[in-house]
């Protein structure tokens, strides 16, 4: 293994988290290199200040009601699982009446009652006219063919 | 004698919004929180808030809390996550120049450090110790949260693996580096310097 290799273990070897075999080879080259026994040396420097410094006595102090506090915004703040489900059902109901009211909106040519069916037929006629396609309304008959009225292609729908 | 009951209880019953099983949560693990915050932010006037955040955030997310670790390990994570976020938001200027002048009431006179290894003993005095309290400061937010995690609470490195999320290479790597960047800063304090700054106590 080279340098680098043990470099990346000495911090698990310093901390005895080594063992086995990787741990033997680990001492057998810091017992050969100059270079990682130094850098060994350095990385102990100024832990244990960190350590002692670390554990002393904490400064801050909790409000003894911060456990209520917090469990109080929590419920206050929760969604149950019923009213989870209430807002979705209110969403999904909006959703399906806006739904509703815009192909309503824009099929109510063809979903006009009897008494208007002739007007709504006209209407229609005058759509598909103006995207080029022929259409002859022959008493309750709506047929819609090519410009050429060739015929052939002609689809005849019974109303 | 009535049986404490154990997180997973507690868990379950705060999920059905019983207000007393999260704040026994609460009570269980404030502390430690509090604790962890404390010695990754070194800012004790910042830990209720963080500790009630951390706590909030738990109990938003309760419901996909994933059970393979324990809450108290994911907790933790919440706690280190929020105190380097804390960290990141405040004016780094103001960090190294704004001296809490409280902290300096709760120093003790004199610290005793003993090496582990030569077993050499220094004493720091108060004056000292906030110079090194200062050099430690200029520890990035997440050497510092490692070295926290592994000097100070002691957990091991799956354990921290599991805490952080991230893969135990990486939490070696982590603490190396964090490691020799604690070592360039507390250079002047522990080779030529020493000698002459801390007096040895018979």
């Amino acid at each position: 293994m080279s340098c680098k290799k043990y470099q990346g273990l000495l911090v698990a070897y310093l901390d005895n988290e080594l063992s086995g075999r990787e741990k033997d080879e680990l001492e057998r080259h810091l017992a050969q290199c100059t270079d990682c026994r130094a850098l060994a040396q350095k990385l102990t420097r100024g832990i244990q200040i960190f350590k002692t410094l670390g554990q002393a006595e904490m400064t801050s102090e909790l409000s003894p009601y911060l456990p209520e506090r917090i469990a109080a915004q929590v419920m206050e703040k929760r969604f149950t699982p019923r009213s989870w489900r209430a807002r979705l059902g209110l969403a999904f109901g909006t959703l399906a009446l806006l739904i509703g009211l815009t192909f309503g909106y824009v099929l109510r040519p063809y979903l006009a009652g009897p008494s208007d069916t002739r007007d709504s037929l006209s209407l229609t006629a005058i759509r598909f006219q103006s995207e080029g396609i022929g259409v002859d309304i022959e008493g309750d008959h709506f047929i819609l063919h090519s410009r050429d009225k060739k015929g052939v292609n002609g689809i005849d729908l019974k109303l | 004698m009535e049986k404490i009951p154990d997180d997973s209880v507690l868990i379950e019953k705060a999920l059905c919004g019983d207000e007393d099983a999260l704040s026994s949560l609460v009570r269980r693990y404030q502390n430690v929180v509090a604790r962890l915050i404390e010695r990754i932010t070194h800012r004790p006037e910042w830990v209720e808030d963080l500790t009630q955040q951390v706590f909030l955030s738990a109990f938003q997310n309760l419901p996909g809390f994933q059970r393979r670790s324990g809450f108290m390990t994911w907790v933790y994570r919440i706690a280190v996550n929020a105190s380097l976020e804390a960290l990141r938001k405040e004016d780094a200027r103001r960090r190294l120049f704004e001296r809490v002048e409280h902290e300096r009431e709760f120093l003790p006179d004199s610290l005793i450090i003993q090496d582990q290894n030569s077993g050499e003993r220094m004493v720091l005095d108060r004056e000292i110790q906030m110079e090194v309290r200062e050099a430690l400061e200029r520890l990035p937010g997440e050497a510092r949260a490692v070295l926290t995690l592994r000097y100070l609470e002691e957990f091991s490195t799956p354990e921290i693996s599991e805490i952080l999320k991230i893969p135990e290479g990486t939490v070696r790597s982590r603490l190396y580096y964090a490691r020799l960047e604690l070592a360039r800063i507390m250079e002047p304090f522990v080779d030529s310097a020493i000698p002459a700054r801390y007096k040895e106590r018979e």
